[in-house]
């Protein structure tokens, strides 16, 4: 799988793009780690358009991504969600913690993702 | 119920047969026209019972995952079999984000994924032996045509 990045002033805008399981969860670990080290001032942005598959797997991947924005006090949001990605997010509780945006410009129309 | 289709398949225990499984499954499960989100809800069953085998039941080992399948007229059963380490606490294992690998950033939440997508998951483990999962679901969308 794929992740494309998209800079703002404040966001780094990040597209995933294909099925994020087991198999794809420890690159994508580490590619996000990478990129979120590489700017550390930046917020987060995840747009989940091109996201056509994800299981607890990937979940553990966003929430471990949540949880080390929370640590340093940073921001992260999602957008975008098709429903099979918005399924098992609302299961395992996600979308209660992460704010989550229709569109990538609503998201960024909300300043600091504030819910 | 009448037997309509169904599926064997021997896989090796590698995460990229992950998506071979669930797609596989799925598009024996498209056969009876069930909507998107039925399908996507067997599909992710699928990958959570699969992983569990890949990562839990053999580890970092090689071992042979089994799947099959039936086709009902309205419904699908999965059964997904491995022969690797068995569950300690099956109990455990079910509660939502339990996991024994918490250090990987797992969410534990892949029982709890089984048992809200399908109708019915029946898990038989024994430890050193191997654990089947039994799944069901009834695709509400599909109208039984009868005998």
């Amino acid at each position: 799988m794929e992740a494309i990045l998209n800079k703002t002033k404040k966001y780094l805008i990040v597209r995933l793009k294909g099925e994020l399981d087991d198999h794809a969860a420890a690159g994508m670990r580490q590619t996000l780690k990478d990129l979120l080290e590489r700017y550390p001032d930046y917020s987060l942005l995840l747009n989940l358009k091109d996201l056509s598959f994800i299981d607890s797997s990937g979940v553990g991947v966003i929430l471990g991504r949540y949880r080390e924005m929370t640590r340093e006090e940073r921001d992260i949001a999602l957008c975008c969600l098709n429903s099979q990605v918005r399924r098992v997010l609302g299961l395992a509780g996600i979308l209660k913690i992460i704010p989550s945006f229709g569109s990538e410009k609503e998201a960024l129309n909300q300043g600091r993702f504030a819910q | 119920m009448k037997k309509r289709n169904f599926l064997q398949l021997e896989i090796p225990s590698k995460s990229e047969n992950e998506s071979l499984a669930r797609v596989v499954v799925a598009a024996l499960a498209a056969q009876l026209d069930p909507t998107i989100d039925e399908l996507n809800d067997v599909k992710t069953a699928v990958s959570e019972a699969v992983t569990n085998a890949v990562i839990h039941a053999y580890e970092e080992k090689e071992g042979i995952i089994v799947i099959k399948a039936e086709l009902y007229e309205d419904e699908i059963v999965v059964e997904i079999e491995d022969r690797g380490s068995g569950i300690k606490d099956l109990e455990k294992a079910r509660e939502p984000l339990f996991t024994t690998k918490p250090e990987e950033e797992r969410s534990g939440m892949g029982f709890t994924i089984m048992e809200n997508f399908m109708d019915r998951v029946d898990i038989i483990t024994e430890e050193k032996v191997g654990t089947r999962i039994i799944m069901r679901r009834k695709f509400n969308s599909v109208t039984p045509v009868g005998e």
